[in-house]
């Protein structure tokens, strides 16, 4: 696996992670996202099984120490992973197992965390976190300008496969969630699908969840509108 | 809360007027007396008997008296010629009756609206606040028979209905209005309070209800048509609009006097105020939700912060004070409250804490994958033990390599699992303070070797002997040398490079289990060490405690083998000792079993070891031979029966024992030995030659 970004956007609580690695579908295993709780994002050897369970220690109200402590208790490949637990403060609590291939490391940041292993170098994590400060707009758009960021540098070292953006607002609703599983440039690819298709439900989020939770199709609601405004 | 009410005159005329419609309805046989105001195209009911509430409608059958221009008196009765001559009568009285009338049904409605509103509702801070909000206007409000309430979504612009009164939720959860669509949007933007009593006016401004929304409000309407009648109104705080409320009448004569909307105008901020009140303590039910949510984790934190604190605290003092590692095992536990034990690599304890006899380390436990995982990424592991007990194992890490084991046995139940990190934390102090214990004792193996070295090759000088002094080897003591030889798998489950280490480790134990003096190294291929004693001790005190020492060594859990000398005078006197110990050896390379041999106690073997071998076997031929010969041919155990003979001295009943034969066999092999030998056992001569020969061949044999 390669590297990560986690971020709570200060401005609307939203939660977000992005993900790129040289193995393919990486976004089906991590990260874990709960609206207002937090985020479980796990690589190296991942254990999806991680996510759900942080998940649930942090709605049961602990911390992202707390839980990561806890989590590491529970998980004997630990020393395999790297793990980063988020929680409702936006606190992270980060750990590299010894086990995982060089280069490897984290930063913990203001409301975001970056983790990575098997990088050309670790200059890649500090490109990514800088980024994701440097840059306004959007969480989704931060994130995927850090990625972006960490891609130019160098990224795995073995190479690129696969990419995944997650941003959620509401639970049961998704709203940015992204995936590239297999591509010579799955962050790129993973930019152009976010920009091309951002205006279909993205920035229309709340009007498609009134929709959904109404029962109407937020299509009928556009035509209608649009037929109102002659 | 103080209901406003008119002067006293006023509410004096009211009951009398009610007191004279009563009076009508009893002397004229009234079956049914109503007053009734004409408002637009409809008739609006304010006063009438019997009682009754939302009269929408005229009775059929009965008759009626206009009364200025737009107040109706309708009445039912058999003498209605009489009555109406009566009414003609008091014309001038009948507009102050209706005016009266009004004004007691405008104080009604007041009085129930403002007991709905400061009851239950005021009270509300759950999720049915809107619901009850809305029932209370429509059954405090004449003319009102269903309502909506709606609310502005901030995040889409759009009114959404948040209640519903007469409607049904199914549809009506569908319908969201652009902030000036319908009756709600344009209350909601103008923030005005509209009233539409005719069809018509109702129609113009539901114009901009978008098809959709319409059907939708047609199809949530229980009455299944659009209203007759509606009245919609902003929900207001701070000046900015945050909702609207519709009501609306489906009967045909339904609608709102001016009186109501004069009645409801008046309520309107204390509505909004309402809605403030309850949004603030839904926001303060949130934030104190949030706060306990922060408190806690503050809390948790903080406590884990003071706790890493302290121990770091404990241990920098430690560590400035050249404290040990019971002192850091004791701050370790005083932290985690939970049994902890120190192991060198070779398992050996160094210090515990909080244990008890249940907390040994399970079999085999340097095998097992979680020890050496732990070993092999220096990371810790957890072992399950039982369901509920688990054993943390930390590796102690010293230049670069596992030196020790700090285990503790925690109940996963209960554990703190952020107290790890602090155990871990702990275990690198316990590493640098072994570290620095490990380097002192090199530093006096490497000295004492050095020593050793130069008393065996007399090159020893006066630097030397001031080493010694420092090594606390005083001259007058008495010494002496222990050689030790190990397999290389000497301990089990001890890796190979530590084989040396765990003997030296294991001898260094044992002699202080029984309290003697020695320093142990590596030196030309064997572990040596210096026994030493007081000059002064007694002579049976130290025998005793090689006694006991013997004895440990034979509860070593390995193969060793290990000599030792005789007692000399002076440490640089030790290479008798020294030659001793190593004949010491031999003879048990030679004996094949057992592990330790002490000068002191070996008897003739020294002797022997030092006599001519060839010399040795000649003589046994010479004694033996022919017995050794005679038992070959035949197959017998003469020879045997003589060992066991010699070896109980002689005790025929012993000797018996011991070879489970009758005293009379016994007899007969004596004398069978005496007659291949030719000689008498009775004789001391021959006797002595036969012990000595039997005892030679033992030693030959090995």
């Amino acid at each position: 696996m390669t590297y990560s970004i986690v971020a709570k956007c200060k401005e609307t609580g939203y939660f977000g992670a992005a993900v790129t690695s040289c193995f393919p579908g990486i976004g089906a295993y991590s990260p874990t996202i709960k609206a207002n709780i937090g985020i479980i994002a796990s690589q190296g050897w991942v254990n999806p099984t991680l996510g759900p369970i942080g998940i649930k220690y942090l709605e049961a109200g602990k911390t992202a120490n707390e839980t990561l402590n806890t989590l590491l208790m529970k998980d004997p490949g630990r020393e395999l992973r790297q793990l980063i637990v988020m929680d409702h403060f936006g606190n992270s609590a980060v750990y590299t197992g010894v086990e995982n291939d060089d280069a490897k490391g984290h930063i913990i940041g203001d409301q975001f965390a970056v983790q990575g292993n098997i990088l050309t170098s670790l200059d890649v994590l500090y490109a990514v976190a800088e980024t994701f400060e440097r840059t306004n707009g959007p969480l989704q758009e931060r994130l995927l300008a850090a990625m972006l960021a960490g891609d130019k540098i160098g990224g795995d070292a073995r190479g690129k496969q696969a990419a995944a953006i997650k941003v959620v607002a509401e639970e049961g609703f998704p709203y940015v969630d992204f995936r590239v599983d297999d591509s010579a440039e799955p962050i790129q690819e993973l930019n152009a699908i976010y920009k091309n298709n951002k205006h279909v439900l993205i920035d229309e989020y709340y009007e498609w969840i009134d929709a959904v939770r109404a029962g109407v199709k937020l299509q009928d609601r556009q035509a209608a509108m649009k037929k109102e405004r002659g | 809360m103080t209901i406003r009410t008119r002067n006293q005159k006023q509410q004096d005329n009211r009951h009398f007027v009610t007191a004279t419609l009563h009076n009508w309805c009893s002397r004229f046989a009234l079956t049914h007396l109503s007053l009734w105001e004409q408002v637009g195209d409809r008739k609006h009911c304010i006063w009438a008997f019997p009682q009754q509430d939302n009269i929408a409608a005229l009775p059929k059958k009965a008759d009626c008296v206009s009364v200025a221009d737009h107040f109706l008196l309708v009445f039912d009765t058999e003498k209605t010629a009489v009555f109406r001559d009566y009414l003609q009568q008091c014309r001038t009285f009948l507009p102050v009756c209706f005016e009266a009338a009004l004004a007691l049904e405008k104080r009604s409605v007041e009085e129930k609206l403002w007991l709905g509103l400061s009851g239950e509702v005021l009270n509300d801070v759950d999720d049915s606040f809107y619901t009850k909000l809305l029932d209370t206007l429509i059954t405090g409000l004449p003319g009102a028979e269903a309502g909506l309430l709606l609310l502005n979504n901030e995040r889409t612009s759009k009114l959404v209905i948040e209640s519903g009164s007469g409607f049904d939720h199914e549809y009506y959860q569908r319908i969201q209005l652009s902030s000036d669509e319908s009756l709600a949007g344009t209350a909601f933007s103008k923030q005005e309070l509209l009233v539409y009593n005719t069809k018509t006016a109702l129609q113009q401004a539901m114009a901009s209800l978008s098809p959709k929304n319409r059907d939708y409000l047609i199809q949530a309407a229980q009455w299944k048509r659009m209203p007759s009648t509606a009245l919609a109104f902003p929900i207001i705080n701070n000046q900015q609009s945050f909702g609207a409320v519709v009501l609306f009448g489906f009967s045909d004569g339904s609608c709102f006097s001016p009186e109501i909307v004069d009645t409801l105008q008046n309520v309107l901020n204390y509505i909004s105020l309402l809605y403030g009140r309850y949004k603030n303590q839904r926001e303060a039910k949130k934030t104190k939700r949030e706060l306990d949510i922060t408190y806690r984790a503050l809390r948790t934190e903080h406590s884990q912060l003071r706790k890493t604190l302290d121990l770091y605290n404990i241990l920098t003092a430690l560590s400035r004070n050249n404290k040990g590692i019971n002192e850091i095992m004791s701050a370790m536990y005083s932290t985690a409250h939970t049994p902890i034990v120190y192991y060198d690599e070779l398992l050996f304890p160094i210090a515990s804490c909080g244990t008890s006899a249940q907390h040994v380390l399970p079999d085999h436990f340097l095998k097992t994958r979680e020890a050496r995982y732990s070993v092999r990424v220096k990371k810790w592991q957890l072992l399950k033990l039982t369901e509920d007990e688990l054993l943390l194992i930390i590796p102690v890490v010293g230049a670069e390599r596992v030196i020790g084991f700090l285990c503790a046995w925690i109940n996963k139940n209960t554990f703190n699992d952020s107290d790890r990190t602090l155990l871990e934390y702990s275990a690198s102090f316990l590493g640098l303070e072994s570290m620095k214990r490990q380097a002192v004792e090199q530093t006096k193996r490497q000295l004492f070797g050095d020593i050793f070295d130069q008393v065996l090759s007399n090159t020893f000088n006066e630097n030397m002997l001031q080493q010694a002094k420092n090594l606390d080897l005083n001259e007058k003591d008495l010494y002496t040398v222990l050689i030790c030889e190990y397999t290389q798998t000497a301990t089990p489950g001890i890796q190979e490079q530590f084989a040396s280490e765990a003997c030296m480790k294991w001898l260094e134990q044992a002699l202080k289990e029984v309290t003697i003096k020695g320093l142990v190294a590596h030196r030309r291929g064997a572990i040596v060490a210096f026994l030493s004693f007081p000059s002064d001790a007694e002579k049976r005190t130290i025998d005793s405690k090689l006694t006991r020492f013997s004895t440990r060594i034979n509860q070593f859990p390995g193969a060793i083998k290990v000599g030792i000398g005789r007692l000399e005078e002076g440490f640089i006197r030790i290479n008798q000792s020294y030659n001793d110990a190593r004949q010491c050896i031999r003879l048990l390379k030679k004996k094949k079993s057992g592990k330790v041999y002490r000068f002191s106690s070996g008897g003739i073997d020294h002797l022997l070891m030092n006599h001519d071998p060839d010399e040795l076997k000649l003589f046994v031929e010479d004694h033996l031979g022919l017995l050794l010969e005679y038992d070959a041919r035949k197959h017998k155990e003469l020879l045997k029966t003589l060992l066991v003979y010699l070896e109980h001295n002689r005790n025929l009943q012993e000797t018996t024992e011991a070879l489970t034969i009758h005293h009379n066999t016994l007899y007969y092999r004596i004398n069978q030995i005496e007659s291949i030998l030719s000689v008498k056992l009775s004789h001391s001569e021959d006797w002595m030659n036969l012990a000595m020969a039997c005892r030679i061949y033992q030693f030959l044999q090995g």
